[in-house]
């Protein structure tokens, strides 16, 4: 063992509970057999030999169509920016393997074009360092996945990426400076999911029609904190909501009030002006920073109950949609095909319109709860749960989205099988 | 016993691609042998979920084995994979927390952990911040320094020192309370 640099009175105690700790655990743990890695590395690169091939046959497919046309035979040409586009894009040649130059102007612009988070997803690009010193996350090339959880599908957060791929999140379009072109500036994250991992990057065509970086505007992680969230900027340049990330966990003892309120600021970036980087305090209409509230209560309703859920924006700006998730316990007796609560992941039910400021949306749901006597184990102990979440839709639209105020951004209702009236 | 568990890198005498596939299969192999139960060990301690961590290292490594060619060629790459691991539980962990959040207070500390004075380690390392239980575990059951943890989180030292610190008072705090509920 090293020697303890920071060792006190309980120092052996710590090493001998920790190694009998360690040796039990290390004899408790039944790790995969290693052909298992070896399977699941063979699936994986099948999968992706698979897609490269599907490319490959359009790229072999692409002279052939300019050769018949050249030939003079009838053919209808591609549509424009449809698969003859995204094919070039694709090619293995389309990226420029040397490090982005932002000496001149040119280099700054690229070919001109400006892409759409649609057009970088699947792209290869030479990306700048991330701001972590994590060794996995890949920059050269990186190739960009969709980061975005599928909201339209109320399934929420997807499970972990894949090292291989960096997740966009989002891509804005502004000038950069007074006058100037529209640019895109994309914010990118690396696999491993972490605020302290995302950079701002403008992305522009090359000259082969893909895409190349030209210029990295903020990374995470530095002096200025973490980038959450980016935004055009009045006239021009690029509004960074920031947060700590230093501890947005929630500890662990299940209280929801240690959730607590998140610090954030912002920066706007103006990378030709005289000061390229300044803290503003009001980013303007750019921002849909709001604090939505979430209320539920479960009440009598005929012969059955109402569980009534109330989404209040009690914050000072329009709110962005927002996902409201429900779940119940095993007998909960919702209508339908409702969410169960021993599901992980977000168990969204609707996204619902942007709240004004004061809003409040009520939706309400017709439970039909049997007899206790039906009911389960934990039913019984804790009587029948309704839990309830709201997320604004992050990275929806240009705006800067983000709830700071997580702590009441859950709630939950019981009803006890002493209040059962069955 | 030593808990420092992971391997130095072996001197190579060639470049990667020098060597035959079948050879870098059988190196992997070897590696994974002599450092999945130490980095799953690791990350059970710090998840508090068997399983959850065996899964997590099971990626961890199969990550590794993708780029095993290079890898290999790393002064240590079995820190490599534990960071990767780490932060596939650090990222488990934060989405974990959000369910939890979402489906309250229902659930408890592990049910398939160790027993004993261990369990009472398990539960204490279960209700500390997740910075300062990385921190107690890769000093103590990784064996790793300060200044080794303070480079893996791209953090100062005296950060660090400061995690141990709190973490160490917190545990013992806890261990204390189970002591006493136990006489």
């Amino acid at each position: 063992m090293t020697t303890p640099d920071h060792a006190g009175p309980d120092e052996p105690r710590f090493e001998a509970a920790f190694a009998d700790l360690a040796h039990t655990a290390e004899a408790m743990v039944d790790p995969a057999p290693v052909g298992a890695l070896h399977r699941r590395v063979r699936r994986r690169r099948a999968t992706r030999g698979a897609a490269g091939a599907a490319v490959a046959a359009v790229l072999v497919a692409l002279p052939a169509l300019w050769w018949l046309q050249a030939s003079g035979q009838a053919l209808d040409a591609p549509p424009a920016g449809d698969f003859g586009e995204s094919a070039v894009m694709e090619s293995p040649s389309s990226f420029d393997p040397s490090p982005p130059t932002l000496e001149t102007e040119d280099a700054m612009v690229g070919d001109g074009r400006v892409p759409t988070f649609d057009d970088l997803l699947g792209a290869t690009l030479d990306l700048p360092a991330f701001g972590t010193s994590d060794p996995s996350c890949e920059t050269a090339p990186a190739t960009i996945s969709d980061g975005v959880p599928d909201w339209k599908s109320l399934e929420g957060e997807s499970e972990y990426t894949d090292a291989a791929e960096t997740p966009l999140l989002k891509v804005i379009h502004t000038p950069l400076e007074k006058g100037g072109p529209v640019r895109a500036v994309a914010l990118l994250e690396c696999w491993s999911g972490t605020l302290d991992s995302r950079q701002a990057v403008v992305v522009a065509g090359d000259d082969e029609g893909g895409w190349m970086v030209t210029e990295q505007l903020l990374v995470s992680g530095g002096e200025h904190g973490s980038i959450e969230d980016l935004a055009p900027a009045d006239g021009y340049g690029v509004i960074f909501l920031m947060r700590e990330t230093d501890e947005d966990f929630v500890c662990c003892e299940g209280d929801q009030s240690e959730i607590g309120t998140e610090e954030v600021w912002y920066l706007q970036s103006r990378p030709r002006d005289d000061e390229p980087l300044v803290a503003i305090d009001d980013p303007g209409p750019a921002s849909m920073v709001t604090d939505l509230t979430l209320h539920v209560k479960i009440s009598p309703d005929g012969e059955g109950y109402l569980t009534t859920v109330n989404v209040s924006n009690t914050g000072d700006r329009t709110s962005a949609p927002y996902l409201l998730s429900l779940c119940g316990t095993e007998h909960a007796g919702f209508a339908g095909d409702m969410p169960a609560c021993d599901k992980p992941g977000n168990q969204g039910v609707l996204v619902g319109d942007p709240l004004e400021p004061g809003e409040v949306y009520e939706a309400k749901w017709a439970m039909d709860i049997p007899p206790s006597s039906q009911w389960n184990a934990d039913e019984l102990g804790y009587g029948i749960q309704v839990s309830v979440q709201v997320e604004m839709v992050r990275y929806s639209q240009d705006e800067l989205i983000f709830d700071p105020y997580g702590a009441d951004n859950y709630d939950s209702a019981v009803l006890s099988e002493a209040d059962h009236k069955g | 016993m030593t808990p420092t568990r992971d391997t130095p890198s072996p001197p190579e005498s060639g470049g990667a691609d020098q060597v035959a596939p079948l050879r870098a299969s059988l190196e992997f192999d070897d590696f994974y042998a002599a450092n999945v139960r130490a980095v799953t060990a690791q990350i059970f301690a710090y998840t508090g979920d068997r399983a959850e961590a065996e899964d997590l290292v099971a990626e961890a490594f199969t990550r590794g084995l993708a780029r095993w060619r290079r890898l290999r060629d790393y002064e240590n790459p079995a820190a490599w994979v534990r960071r990767v691991a780490w932060n596939l539980a650090t990222s488990h962990l934060r989405r974990r927390a959000v369910t939890q959040r979402f489906l309250g207070k229902q659930r408890e500390t592990p049910a398939d952990g160790p027993d004993g004075d261990r369990i009472d380690l398990m539960r204490a390392l279960a209700r500390i911040g997740p910075k300062h239980r990385k921190a107690v575990i890769l000093r103590y059951m990784a064996g790793m320094s300060v200044a080794e943890i303070a480079v893996q989180e791209g953090v100062a030292e005296a950060t660090v020192r400061s995690w141990l610190t709190r973490g160490k008072a917190a545990l013992a705090g806890r261990l204390s309370v189970y002591e006493m509920e136990q006489r």
